[in-house]
């Protein structure tokens, strides 16, 4: 559930506030920054998100966040979500709190293909209308939930900065046919194809070829190929890109440091736009994505 | 398999439950055409697949327009009027292109008003409007775009805009209007217009619009080109009078290759606001208040429609105004007015939509 809180809820939520923009005057915003607090809760209070033990509990706890994802979905359809409109905002917040309670587990299926196919499935629908993709979030743990989870050792330092890397690498390049396409179908094709990508990455024997690749070389691999993104290449780049990271993300330390791959995840699309939109500040409109 | 089937099920129920009844944005003006009256081009993102909603049916048999010839690519719903083909309404066969941009803000409505009346007289075959439609940004203030569009519409005229950099200061509420469709190509009698999104923020191409452009122009090879954007290609500084008052930006990355492929595609004329001032170049950046008659591409650009005016170039006259552009056979035959009334169009100069002091 982790990959689908990361790439699916995350990265859509983080798509269409770039879409919307951000209108610090109106209350609704602070509400529509929810997500950016269950990630901060994640990282400092790691116990404190997590989903309930008992199967009834859960059931009614993916029940719900499915039906208030289905309920956001049909107020934005056709329309865009307007961050500023209280209404959509708040079932937004509610979503991504659910989806945050069950990031915290990775059931049996979470270790193969499902969660990628998912995600490029509804990115991939997504083209249709961009919020798509959050409903494709708010279903998953209906498909994807596992056994309660098991708290689990403590993380160890030295495992972060992997976490960190492979997070702001996907955060920083990954976006980066959204920015370039704008809302049009095209936009969404890529990161359905590194949905692909990471689905077939899972599948033996190609994820036994590339685990004796050292993590280093994966995630050098994955910046080279994620500065070489073009728009008539964007496919086979999205899905090259795929197939790297997950198996980066296989060999991430358990239990996921949530908060790193969020918070890093979050910064490095931000960072992205920054880049691409060049938002108003000086000199960044030179740096990589565009030039002059 | 149990967990895939489940995952399947789920999806169809969900997209079921979130789009049922049938319902439609159009996407107006994602073609540029008329989305309602007899001339009917509609183009609308369904939320079922090949389920066009009552209410639109209705909406386009009431105009006329009856309810045939519906195309689906799934989730798009389209039902054109071949626009090629379309005849121009002057009966000597010249098409007459109007130019607007930059309209006037909430509480000027009446200069809106103006123009309607303008355009009764005028009958242009097409009105393109480059960017900075809405200054406001409520839902009313966007209402009141979609009226005067929809009013020129039933007037038959079809209108093709493309974004400016107001816009994505309400971006939410233009793309409710106008689609998601920001950058389109209309073929309409033997024109190719290609309208372009020059955003704000980077006011440049995105390298994908950039290389959807450059297959744009190629494929459109033996048509008459037509190219809007919101910002200018030249420096207004070229004029010698410097930036205007912080808005007399142009276009940034790649300005140089979009002005060497627009004059080796012979664009007939690349058209633009945002400086609300008038002002034309050549493709080599010189500003022509020599003459209006030059070969070669017209860098165009329009004042505004009724926002503040600004003097951008050297060029001294400013007013709130339209452009007028005339084709015989598919060439440029005029594109600037006769302020002086000596019978011979001057060089740079817009039509007022308010008559000037002291008359023409």
């Amino acid at each position: 559930m982790a990959l689908v809180w990361l790439l699916l809820f995350l990265g859509s939520w983080v798509r269409l506030l770039a879409v919307a923009g951000l209108g610090l005057h109106h209350g609704a915003i602070a509400l529509a920054m929810a997500p950016l607090l269950f990630v901060a809760i994640h990282h400092f209070f790691p116990g404190l998100l997590r989903v309930p033990n008992q199967p009834s509990g859960r059931w009614i706890l993916a029940s719900l966040t499915a039906l208030l994802s289905l309920a956001f979905v049909r107020l934005t359809l056709l329309r865009f979500w307007d961050p500023a409109e209280w209404l959509p905002t708040t079932l937004l917040a509610l979503v991504g709190l659910g989806l945050a309670l069950f990031a915290t587990e990775e059931g049996p299926a979470d270790r193969g293909p499902g969660p990628w196919l998912w995600i490029s499935f509804w990115m991939l629908l997504s083209a249709r209308d961009s919020s798509l993709g959050l409903l494709g979030a708010g279903l998953a743990p209906l498909i994807f939930m596992g056994k309660a989870p098991r708290q689990g050792p403590p993380l160890k330092a030295v495992h972060i900065p992997k976490a960190w890397a492979l997070a702001l690498i996907l955060g920083l390049f990954l976006p980066r046919p959204w920015w370039d396409w704008g809302l049009r179908p095209e936009s969404v094709l890529p990161f359905a194809a590194f949905g692909v990508g990471g689905a077939i990455a899972c599948l033996f024997p190609i994820e036994g070829a590339l685990n004796s690749i050292s993590k280093g070389v994966l995630l050098s691999g994955l910046c080279l190929v994620g500065i070489a993104y073009g728009p008539s290449w964007g496919i086979a780049w999205g899905a090259a890109m795929g197939v790297l990271a997950a198996n980066a993300y296989r060999g991430l330390p358990r239990p996921l440091p949530l908060g790193i791959l969020g918070g890093f995840w979050v910064l490095g699309m931000l960072l992205s736009f920054t880049l691409q939109a060049n938002a108003w500040i000086p000199y960044l409109g030179r740096l990589i994505w565009l030039g002059r | 398999m149990k967990r895939a089937g489940l995952a399947i099920l789920l999806s169809l129920a969900a997209l079921l439950a979130v789009g049922w009844p049938p319902r439609a944005r159009v996407d107006r003006p994602a073609l540029g055409l008329p989305v309602e009256g007899p001339a009917g081009t509609l183009e609308a993102t369904l939320s079922l697949p090949f389920c066009v909603p009552e209410d639109l049916r209705q909406r386009m048999i009431a105009d006329g327009v009856g309810d045939l010839g519906w195309t689906f690519q799934g989730f798009r719903a389209r039902r054109l009027k071949p626009a090629p083909s379309l005849q121009p309404k002057d009966p000597s066969g010249r098409w007459k292109v109007v130019h607007i941009a930059d309209l006037p803000p909430p509480g000027r409505e009446e200069l809106l008003k103006a123009f309607l009346v303008r355009m009764a007289e005028v009958q242009p075959d097409l009105i393109l409007a480059s960017g900075d439609l809405g200054y406001g940004d409520t839902p009313e203030d966007w209402d009141r775009i979609a009226t005067f569009f929809g009013d020129l519409e039933r007037m038959g005229i079809p209108m093709v805009s493309c974004p400016g950099n107001h816009e994505r200061k309400s971006w939410i509420q233009y793309l409710r209007h106008f689609g998601p469709t920001t950058w389109h190509r209309l073929d309409l009698g033997p024109f190719t217009i290609l309208s372009l999104d020059s955003e704000h923020g980077r006011d440049q191409f995105t390298p994908a619009q950039f290389k959807w452009f450059k297959e744009a122009l190629h494929d459109a090879e033996g048509r008459t080109l037509l190219v809007q954007l919101h910002h200018p290609l030249f420096k207004s500084e070229a004029g010698g009078q410097g930036e205007a008052k912080g808005s007399g930006g142009i276009l940034g990355a790649r300005r140089v290759e979009f002005i060497r492929l627009c004059a080796q595609a012979k664009v007939a004329a690349v058209l633009s606001g945002h400086w609300h001032s008038d002002a034309v170049f050549d493709a080599e950046g010189r500003l022509r208040d020599d003459t209006w008659d030059f070969p070669g591409t017209k860098f165009i650009v329009t004042t505004t429609l009724g926002n503040e005016t600004r003097r951008g170039t050297r060029w001294p006259k400013s007013y709130v105004g339209y452009r007028v552009l005339t084709f015989k056979d598919g060439v440029l035959e005029r594109y600037t007015a006769d302020l002086d009334g000596d019978g011979q169009p001057d060089p740079i100069a817009s039509e007022p939509l308010i008559p000037l002091k002291g008359g023409r």
